[in-house]
């Protein structure tokens, strides 16, 4: 059992044997799980990708040599005095090797065993697995630019992601949640350090094309190997350090009280005055205070807005290039749909204050911007208050007759 | 990794999937299906070996800060000035939307974005200036051993937008700056920036909102980093975030100039939103008694490679 020891042996199925005698078990026992490295660190010249793979290596370890790095604000477990040497809670570090054992078990074949969402399931998924990478978390209590606090994962991982396959895990329990929360949030440290070095690297002139580029023009690739390995191993320290100490404080700060986002204002009650200023909010008819959310979300709110028919350019494409599909993608590069708001599901969690966050600082990672620049906490309210009467229009509406009888027929006659 | 007895874990998996099934709707049942297939047969012990997991924890020892003693000097202080041009015949200017392009599908978009016809910001060639380049950054990258920057400036950097376009399009300014991000549109926008080494923003910025919308970037950025604008997908801009003010962007005749360098040696990074680096290492001795010149100028080639 986990509990007792992170020394997990495997019996030898004898099944399993005899078929691997025969030829026919290509895989027979797996090998040791291993973290890969990300496109861009393997398109960086060798003697670079070998230096972002030591660092990772030295700092952060492999899946069954794992380093907790004690710098990084997460609970590796303390070793328990009374616990018997051949106990694992007697070592420093166990909870992290717990999180990883249960992380093997019920995460990695969505999210991969380095946290980028390549698990062997995911691509069969629509939405994609999250690629813990970035550090970017779409549903959280936090400030857009901060890190999701422990409290917004354990949220995740009890509710699940209605919409999505990310399934609700509430019965192994609040110990066990807490032991996998620690090591996504190492993961996703290991992750976002590798990401940030390569592109530091990268800008160093690092890549095999700089390299290739600089031999076209007459030079020794030897030569222009070593000359940009000399600039790499001066910044590579520095480098690692800005980054890992500016992770650090990052998900330290996101357990913070003041990183969480709290309403001014009590929520306004579901009126039918609340709901029909959230309407006219939503549909952008109050002059002074245009919002926009038919653009992408609709008029009917089906999450079929004009901007889901325009093709996108890809950020940070030289010179610029579009997505080839129209319609709106995520940071990751995939296509996504903004959220059709009559089916009543709710990605971020159906609480009023979860809609409430959504609209005050939008949702990282994606298109839908935050409204605290132009919406007061009241406002917000109502916009919360008409989203929810969504799903509710017309003959199923708690005020019928009244609010939106007819919404088409209305923002026929209203817009345009 | 078999740490659950078998069964055990596997139904747990399976109660987890029937569930994730149930909210998916019908569309996804074979999916879901699938998934279900794959995780009990990938989920137990698929990419784990038998072989014993480790820990080692990593002390983090007090971190010593190498205590950088930087002496304000008094030196005196040296110009660096030029111009960039394009070398050869430059391409046409291509047409972005025209005036009241129908493209630009809600009237009162039009009407504030299509005002004009618009031929984008992004590659501008002054023909009736020697084919200067505008919007070309020219920067030191990290501030020179020695080098106090002066204290950031204390009024806000302003980030304006008009007619549906950033103003500037690209902005050099001081970590730590304040910035105040506004709009002269009847329109709404919001602004969305992408950046590395610093938080994100994206916050939606009030129709003729003159007071403005603070964000200041903490951190130095290496290259300018992208902004656009989601609700218009023909705007976009770019910030470059630096530690000191040794940085400058051409002008409308692709003029530039840096004052304050400290004499000396420095290596200036010229970039342009078209091909990223145009030059990645630019040596200048920079003289103290007089203004350092430089005439830079780059062909097709090294804008569109």
């Amino acid at each position: 059992m986990i509990q007792r020891g992170f020394v997990v042996k495997v019996p030898l199925i004898a099944p399993l044997v005899v078929l691997a005698a025969l030829g026919l078990a290509g895989c027979g026992q797996p090998p040791a799980a291993t973290f890969s490295l990300d496109a861009k660190t393997e398109e960086l010249v060798r003697e670079a990708r070998d230096s972002v793979d030591k660092v990772l290596n030295e700092n952060f370890g492999t899946p069954n040599r794992l380093v907790a790095w004690e710098k990084f604000p997460i609970d590796y477990g303390k070793p328990d005095p009374k616990a018997e040497s051949n106990d694992p809670h007697s070592h420093a570090g166990w909870r992290l090797v717990e999180g990883r054992n249960l992380y093997m078990t019920h995460c990695q074949h969505c999210h991969g065993v380095t946290g980028d969402g390549k698990g062997p399931t995911s691509r069969f998924l629509n939405p994609r697995p999250r690629d813990y990478r970035q550090g970017t978390f779409k549903f959280k209590s936090t400030q857009r630019a901060l890190k999701p606090s422990r409290k917004d994962l354990f949220h995740i991982l009890e509710q699940g992601i209605p919409g999505t396959y990310m399934p609700s895990f509430v019965l192994l329990g609040e110990e066990k949640l807490g032991l996998i929360i620690d090591y996504v949030r190492w993961l996703s440290i290991r992750g976002n350090t590798e990401l940030r070095l390569t592109s530091e690297l990268a800008a160093l002139s690092a890549t095999k094309k700089d390299i290739k580029r600089a031999a076209v023009e007459g030079k020794k690739e030897a030569d222009v190997v070593a000359e940009v390995m000399k600039s790499v191993n001066e910044e590579l320290p520095g480098q690692v350090d800005d980054i890992t100490n500016g992770l650090a404080e990052a998900w330290a700060n996101a357990e913070l009280e003041e990183s969480v986002v709290v309403p001014k204002v009590k929520r306004t009650p579901p009126t039918k005055e609340s709901i029909e200023k959230g309407r006219v909010f939503f549909l952008s008819l109050n002059p002074k205070k245009k919002t926009e959310c038919a653009e992408c979300h609709g008029k009917l709110a089906r999450g079929d807005g004009p901007n889901t028919e325009k093709y996108w350019p890809i950020p940070n494409s030289q010179p610029e290039r579009k997505y080839e599909v129209a319609g709106l993608h995520d940071e990751w590069g995939f296509p996504q749909q903004p959220r059709n708001l009559t089916r009543g599901i709710y990605r971020g969690g159906r609480r009023p204050i979860d809609i409430f966050r959504r609209v005050h600082e939008g949702i990282p990672g994606t298109q839908m911007a935050g409204f605290a620049t132009v919406l007061t906490h009241e406002e917000i309210w109502d916009v919360v208050n008409y989203v929810l009467s969504v799903p509710f229009e017309g003959k199923h509406s708690a005020y019928p007759g009244e609010v939106e009888a007819d919404a088409e027929k209305k923002v026929a006659t209203t817009s345009d | 990794m078999n740490s659950l007895p078998n069964d055990e874990q596997s139904k747990i998996s399976a109660q987890q999937t029937r569930w994730r099934g149930s909210t998916l709707g019908f569309s996804s049942v074979g999916g879901a299906l699938a998934a279900l297939a794959l995780i009990t047969f990938f989920g137990n012990n698929w990419a784990d070996s038998k072989e014993p997991v480790q820990v080692a924890v990593r002390p983090n020892p007090s971190a010593t800060l190498a205590a950088a003693a930087l002496t304000a000097a008094d030196a005196p202080a040296g110009v660096f000035k030029g111009v960039v041009t394009f070398k050869g015949t430059p391409p046409a200017p291509k047409l972005i939307h025209k005036k009241g392009d129908p493209k630009i599908e809600k009237p009162e978009d039009r009407a504030v974005c299509a005002a004009d016809d618009y031929f984008g910001d992004e590659f501008l060639v002054n023909e009736k200036a020697a084919n200067g380049v505008a919007n070309v950054v020219i920067y030191i990258e990290k501030t020179p051993a020695g080098y106090t920057p002066p204290p950031v400036p204390e009024e806000p950097a302003i980030f304006d937008q008009k007619a549906c376009r950033f103003i500037p399009h690209v902005m050099v300014l001081r970590c730590n700056q304040k910035m105040l991000i506004k709009s002269d549109d009847p329109v709404v926008h919001n602004t969305n920036i992408t950046s590395l080494r610093n938080t994100g923003f994206n916050q939606t910025i009030s129709v003729n909102n003159r007071d403005g919308v603070d964000y200041t970037f903490k951190k130095p950025e290496g290259r300018p980093v992208p902004v656009k604008c989601d609700l218009h997908n023909f705007m976009k801009a770019h910030l470059l975030p630096l530690e000191h003010p040794l940085a400058a962007v051409t002008d409308a005749e692709g003029k530039f100039e840096i004052k304050g360098v400290p004499p000396g040696k420095h290596t200036f990074i010229v970039w342009h939103e078209m091909c990223g680096y145009l030059q990645k290492k630019l040596e200048v001795d920079i003289k103290a008694d007089k203004p350092t010149e430089e005439k830079l100028s780059y062909s097709a080639k090294e804008f569109f490679k």
